[in-house]
């Protein structure tokens, strides 16, 4: 009803009474409050909001990864991810090609200007990688160049303060910051990453390893100076705790740097602890001695004639300096008599011989953290003439660090250990159960002779290994000179000398192994290059300076002290 | 009446309203703080990283080495070693039977000796 009036109507301006004049005015006032809250959220919008506007733009997405720190058994610093520029272009907003190719091939000169124009020139791509991880100096240059269409990002880096004396162990990464070698692949495959969009830091837990940095340098020190000493092309050292496990120290000259990815690929610096295999020589006849006591077949003062050659077809083998007399075992571990290793060999057999090192792991292929040890070369055919000259140590070649795992068992008691770069946590279990259920390889009694000729093989005049000896801190162990295969049979003067030690010999803790590469004649060594003149003196010389360091404490006289540690 | 519930429910509303702009500009303006703290807070631990980096590279060993040697250190020598059991003349055993601060031997050559000297 009331719209038909309405609309019959014609319209008229009512009169505005001063009751509804008071009504419109709130209305109005909040109309205008209104719109001014709009006008200043605008305001505010333009001025203030600039920051996330910024933050949203399009930022290429690209993963990297973060990684976790790698630390010494210490805390000390191996690796870590740094924050760091890389530089990219939108080649579609670049002004003039030319110049942007010239000017930054001006500021960053190992910059490839073909590669450069092709990736810079197609103007489709919105994106483009220019140079990733740069120096903070190098970002600075190219800042300054003002060149619209770059940009940078952040990025983590992997950085490796300790450089050269880790390179071969923790390996390297690529461009995305993933593990490509050592203990940087195996972080990546066991432990996983963090992928990130930017310079943020990992949040995994840091990766402690058994490396102790003060032993490790110790090593590579006094390696570094006996290759010099005695002219040896390459050196290799490691000390491993023969309890654990744990590997103190792993060092292999010439070394690589972790920073210098080209040297880590360099097939001029191998990593000769566990990436090849070597015929370790008369080390060997702590083995071949072991597996004589653990059968039970000789005791170490059982004698045989060593006074004549062993002959086996058209093979002869003699002692350089053949023993005018009989030898007891211990006499041949002293005098290292490879007639009479290759005798207690045969006594036990062929088939006796390969159980025993199969037993102590020498047979099979190993694996590190820092990925698989050489697999052993075993000879083709293992008969009776192999049995003597594997007995002292030439026939089968092995990696160093496999030698190291079998020797320990001969040292701790019998009991197996896998040489691990990653450090032991406290152990869960306590010492008895850990004792129980460690897996026993050789009877204590068998470990226990072997502790006392290697200590005897130190002390004794007529031991290989006396110039080992360093005061307090009870060296016992084995030298061994292995001639190296070449094209016409072995070489006589291209050897490997080592020396495989341990101390302190009433309660062995730690064993060294050391292997010089072809040393030469000095006037120091009396023209000799047998282990006794090189590697047995550069383990007394480690063992000085590491023995401190692993908190082995020093006893004046031997036995004459009671408990000094 | 009624007209008055009108008037108080618009008024109500239109201050909630208002109450709940303000809110939400505090609300964002918090958060850009918040985010601005956290970018603060990564940047620092960036910058934690690239220091600790440093350290570790200052203090390798090789460098730590050679600066030591310059001091005229060298690696502890066996004979450096004393024992705390062994002679009762050297000090270290005194502070063993009496950890008493006023029995430690001083630097001083007219402090008086242990009241308690032990056998020597």
């Amino acid at each position: 009803m009331t719209a038909t009036a309405i609309s019959s109507q014609p319209r008229q301006r009512p009169e505005a009474t001063p009751q509804a004049r008071g009504r419109l005015l709130p209305v109005a006032l909040a109309m205008m409050l209104l719109f001014a809250a709009i006008g200043g959220q605008m305001l505010n919008l333009a001025f203030a909001g600039r920051n996330e506007a910024r933050l949203a733009s399009a930022e290429p997405i690209v993963r990297v990864h973060a990684r976790p720190d790698i630390v010494d058994r210490n805390g000390r610093i191996i690796a870590t991810d740094v924050d760091a520029a890389s530089l990219f272009a939108d080649p579609a907003l670049l002004l003039d090609l030319d110049e942007v190719i010239e000017k930054l091939t001006l500021a960053l000169p190992l910059l490839d200007e073909a590669e450069l124009r092709k990736s810079l020139g197609d103007r489709n791509r919105r994106f483009a990688w220019i140079k990733r991880g740069m120096a903070p100096v190098e970002a600075q240059r190219v800042h300054d160049l003002g060149l619209p269409g770059l940009a940078f990002r952040r990025e983590p880096k992997r950085v490796y303060p300790t450089g050269a004396l880790t390179g071969h162990i923790v390996g390297q990464v690529n461009v995305d910051n993933r593990g490509q070698a050592g203990l940087e692949r195996y972080i990546d495959e066991t432990m996983g990453l963090d992928a990130v969009s930017g310079a943020t830091a990992s949040r995994l837990k840091q990766v402690r390893l058994s490396l102790d940095l003060g032993v490790q340098h110790s090593v590579a020190d006094e390696l570094k100076s006996a290759m010099t000493r005695y002219t040896a092309t390459a050196a290799a050292g490691l000390v491993l705790d023969i309890r654990s496990g744990e590997i103190l120290a792993a060092v292999s000259l010439p070394s690589v740097d972790s920073n210098r990815p080209a040297e880590v690929l360099d097939p001029s610096r191998p990593e000769r602890l566990q990436g090849g295999v070597y015929e370790l020589g008369s080390i060997f006849k702590m083995l071949t001695v072991a597996m004589a006591l653990e059968e039970g077949r000789a005791t170490l003062e059982k004698t045989y004639d060593v006074t004549k050659p062993i002959e086996i077809g058209r093979f002869t083998i003699k002692d350089a300096h053949p023993s005018p007399v009989p030898l007891s075992v211990r006499d041949i571990f002293l005098q290292s008599s490879n007639v009479g290793a290759g005798l207690l060999a045969l006594e036990g057999g062929t088939e006796r011989q390969l159980m025993f090192l199969a037993r102590l792991g020498l047979t099979e292929q190993m694996r590190t953290e820092t990925g698989t040890v050489a697999p052993p070369l075993l000879p083709k055919r293992w008969d009776r003439i192999e049995t003597v000259t594997i007995s002292y140590g030439h026939g089968l070649a092995v990696a160093p660090m496999q030698f190291a795992s079998a020797a320990a068992a001969l040292l701790n008691g019998g009991y197996r250990v896998t040489p691990t770069y990653i450090a032991t946590e406290t152990p869960i279990l306590g010492k008895a159960t850990r004792e129980a259920i460690r897996e026993a390889i050789l009877m204590p009694a068998t470990s226990a002779a072997m502790r006392e000729i290697m200590r005897l093989n130190v002390t004794s005049r007529n031991g290989t290994g006396h110039r080992a000896d360093v005061t307090g801190y009870r060296v016992g162990g084995k030298t061994g000179t292995a001639e190296m295969p070449g094209e016409n049979g072995y070489q006589r003067r291209s050897v490997i000398s080592s020396f495989a030690g341990a101390f302190p010999m009433d309660e062995p803790r730690y064993l060294t192994l050391i292997s010089l590469f072809e040393p030469q004649p000095t006037a120091e060594t009396r023209n000799q290059i047998t282990a006794a003149v090189n590697a047995a003196p550069v383990t007394a010389r480690i063992v000085t300076r590491i023995a401190p360091i692993l908190g082995i404490l020093p006893r004046r006289l031997d036995g004459a002290d009671a408990k000094a540690d | 009446m009624a007209r008055l519930v009108d008037i108080a429910a618009a008024f109500l509303a239109l201050s909630s309203a208002i109450a709940l702009y303000g809110l939400k500009h505090d609300t964002r303006r918090i958060e850009s703080r918040v985010q601005a703290q956290e970018r603060t807070a990564e940047k620092t631990e960036r910058e934690i990283a690239v220091l600790k980096a440093e350290r570790a590279y200052l203090g390798r060993p090789e460098r730590i080495e050679k600066l030591a040697r310059a001091q005229g250190m060298e690696p502890v020598r066996e004979r450096q070693y004393v024992r705390i059991d062994g002679s009762r003349d050297d000090g270290i055993a005194r502070i063993l039977d009496k950890p008493d601060i006023d029995a430690l031997p001083s630097d001083d050559a007219e402090a008086p000796q242990s009241a308690e000297p032990g056998p020597r």
